[in-house]
């Protein structure tokens, strides 16, 4: 029997996806990014280290927080659970990630670090850890992001960041990607390229999930202390994928029990142009150095994806979710701009809790859709990150 | 391969230009190869428009994006290659990413570049950890592939990278993208050497060449040189294919004057 766990192979693949579709300069690099990471996997000291940053610093263990009003408002005796990402420090999963590829950079004698961001919430994570290494920290993020997320283009600048404005393409984070991948291509002996999700070349869709993986870890303990046993349903948004990766591998050797949901970006509807829905309507391409689903026209150009939400505005999605939906481990949905601004306003007036637009998805499709998830049954819902960064939008939007 | 082994086995030097079709006009492309024919060209590099150009500067992402919105798609590219192996002497290498080829169905592509006399092939991002098909394909269909060596690759993988390009392999002059920097002559010499003790080939050059003295250092190392950006900086203002066309050949002029010298 397949374990799915054992992906990628030796070669970068999860079956036909994912790999190194990269120009040249770039694979010894990648190489030795993957070299240093398989010793570091077996170094007890580097994860002391990112384990004590992860407690310490950023404040896990993650509360696991049973929303009750939440779960009465849904009905049908089905208990809803949040895994507490948002009370993350920066406000989000993304510095899980940051604090082991910064850890992998040192090791690697990096001084040079880049990233790409969409929302922010990863250049933040970024230059907070760059922050707290002393290191040169560069964010590339497209002009219409800067715009929309204004807040955090200062938090970053305050952290001693410098934040490249991309006016390339779509001016969004495709193209935040590819400037990354650029000056990559033009600094690869000083430069150490963080990148936000569990997209992009092999080995970074294997090395962003492991550092995820401890929010599915800390959700398995949790539920067998507070539910009593694995949840029947759990649910995360999927932009690139990164905070779905984190909850579902740790899960996915228990997928005859547990029904794992990705929830995509539909915009402003999937019978639209303008959606991020890539598991749902793309179809396999190369993007960014991996072979995924992509969203693209017939002759094989991207397309532009939209989502009121800037961290889901990606017409790509991490390889290992191409292959999950394939072998059908994960069932991919989606919910529109309309539905996660009602999930954000129920969401804050059930539970006090303002959630940031990408996760507010997740809840979305849940409400929108209570009757696809049995009566008596437990649901968790990971809860990636917190509104604050979206309050402009939400001002804009929501009329209260 | 019919007009490509014989110009990589000759003693003859090469200035490749890199060609973005139908850019900044359609029709643009049929006047300039007429002209470079008789200027003495005899390879070209035709791209193949793509949205995201990882390995490329602002230059010719612009100039592709240009060439999209015109309606060049890769069966266009296809067509133009035809009728540029029917009406010039050049030989045409067609140089794009991935992702059209694959939607487009590999062996299709393959089945009809070679139909419309294309010479070689070039992928930036197939490198040799995604080639397998790509090598079987080239050899079944008589085109060259042509693989790229950057200055960070290691002895071990230029030998595979060499074994596995047809006729001759890319020398990328530089770490970093299309258009952006200057050449360095120095780093280039350490590049090549490098390369060269690691399984000879003839190499052609690319990245960051403009200038006479660039082509000259180049030609000095090399067996061809590759002028991209520069040309496409030369020809994008002019909103007319014919003199779109006549800007790009004067630029190219004391580029080909160089030839003589070798």
């Amino acid at each position: 029997m397949i374990s799915y766990q054992n992906f990628p192979d030796k070669t970068g693949h999860f079956g036909p996806y994912g790999g190194k579709f990269i120009p040249e300069t770039l694979i010894p690099v990648a190489e030795e990014i993957e070299q240093e990471y398989l010793k570091a996997k077996e170094d007890p000291a580097f994860w002391d280290e990112f384990n004590d940053l992860l407690k310490n610093y950023v404040g896990r263990a993650t509360p696991l927080y049973e929303a009750k009003r939440l779960s009465a408002k849904l009905g049908g005796n089905r208990r809803i659970w949040l895994k507490r990402e948002d009370l993350n420090h920066t406000g989000a999963h993304k510095i899980n990630n940051t604090v082991g590829q910064v850890l992998l950079a040192n090791r690697m004698g990096k001084k040079r670090i880049i990233a790409e961001t969409g929302a922010g919430q990863h250049g933040v994570a970024t230059a907070t850890v760059c922050a707290l290494f002393g290191l040169q920290c560069i964010v590339y993020m497209g002009e219409e992001d800067i715009h929309r997320q204004a807040p955090n283009v200062y938090r970053m600048k305050l952290l001693g960041a410098e934040v490249r404005t991309v006016t390339s393409g779509s001016r969004t984070l495709k193209d935040a990607t590819n400037e990354a991948i650029r000056d990559w291509v033009s600094n690869p002996d000083d430069t150490y390229y963080i990148i936000g999700s569990v997209v992009g070349m092999h080995p970074f869709p294997m090395i962003v999930r492991d550092f995820q993986s401890v929010i599915g870890k800390e959700t398995i303990q949790q539920s067998y202390d507070q539910i009593g046993g694995l949840p029947d349903v759990v649910l995360a948004c999927v932009g690139g994928g990164s905070n779905a990766m984190g909850i579902f591998y740790p899960l996915i050797p228990y997928s005859d029990q547990v029904r794992l949901i990705g929830v995509e970006a539909a915009g402003h509807g999937i019978d639209t142009q303008a959606h991020a829905a890539t598991l749902t309507l793309g179809k396999p391409g190369v993007i960014h150095g991996a072979m995924t689903y992509l969203l693209q026209d017939a002759a094989g150009q991207v397309q532009i994806a939209h989502s009121i939400s800037a961290g889901l505005d990606y017409p790509g999605v991490g390889p290992e979710h191409a292959w999950l939906k394939d072998q059908k481990l994960v069932r991919y949905v989606h919910a529109t701009d309309r539905e996660a601004l009602n999930a954000v306003t129920v969401l804050s007036r059930t539970e006090g809790i303002i959630p940031a637009l990408e996760s507010a998805h997740a809840l979305a499709w849940l409400l929108e859709h209570p009757d696809q998830v049995a009566e008596n049954t437990a649901i968790v819902i990971n809860l990636s990150g917190r509104g604050d960064k979206d309050l402009g939008t939400y001002m804009k939007e929501l009329n209260l | 391969m019919k007009k490509l082994e014989p110009l990589i086995h000759s003693e003859k030097k090469l200035l490749i230009p890199y060609i973005t079709p139908d850019f900044p006009k359609r029709g643009t492309t049929e006047i300039l190869v007429k002209e470079l024919d008789k200027l003495g060209i005899r390879a070209i590099e035709l791209g193949i428009p793509f949205s995201d150009p990882l390995a490329d500067g602002p230059t010719i992402q612009q100039s592709s994006l240009k060439a999209i919105e015109n309606g060049c798609t890769l069966s266009r590219v296809l067509d133009l290659a035809s009728w540029i192996s029917a009406e010039t002497s050049l030989a045409v290498i067609l140089m794009g990413y991935v992702n059209p080829v694959l939607q487009y169905g590999t062996e299709r592509f393959f089945t009809e570049a070679s139909e419309k006399g294309v010479q070689g092939l070039i992928i930036p991002d197939i490198p040799q950890d995604e080639a397998e098909p790509f090598v079987h394909l080239g050899k079944k269909y008589g085109i060259a592939m042509i693989f790229l060596v950057a200055p960070t690759t290691r002895p071990e993988r230029i030998r595979q990278i060499n074994q596995n390009s047809t006729l001759l392999s890319y020398c990328v002059s530089m770490n970093g993208i299309t258009g952006n920097q200057t050449l360095n002559p120095e780093f280039l010499k350490r590049t090549l050497a490098s390369v060269d003790q690691n399984h000879p080939k003839p190499y052609v050059v690319g990245f960051g060449l403009s200038t006479p003295q660039d082509i000259r250092t180049v030609l000095s190392l090399s067996k061809g040189a590759v002028v991209g950006s520069a040309l496409i900086r030369a020809m994008a203002p002019f909103d007319d294919a014919g003199k779109a066309a006549a800007a790009g050949i004067d630029f190219l002029k004391p580029l080909t004057g160089v030839l003589n010298e070798f």
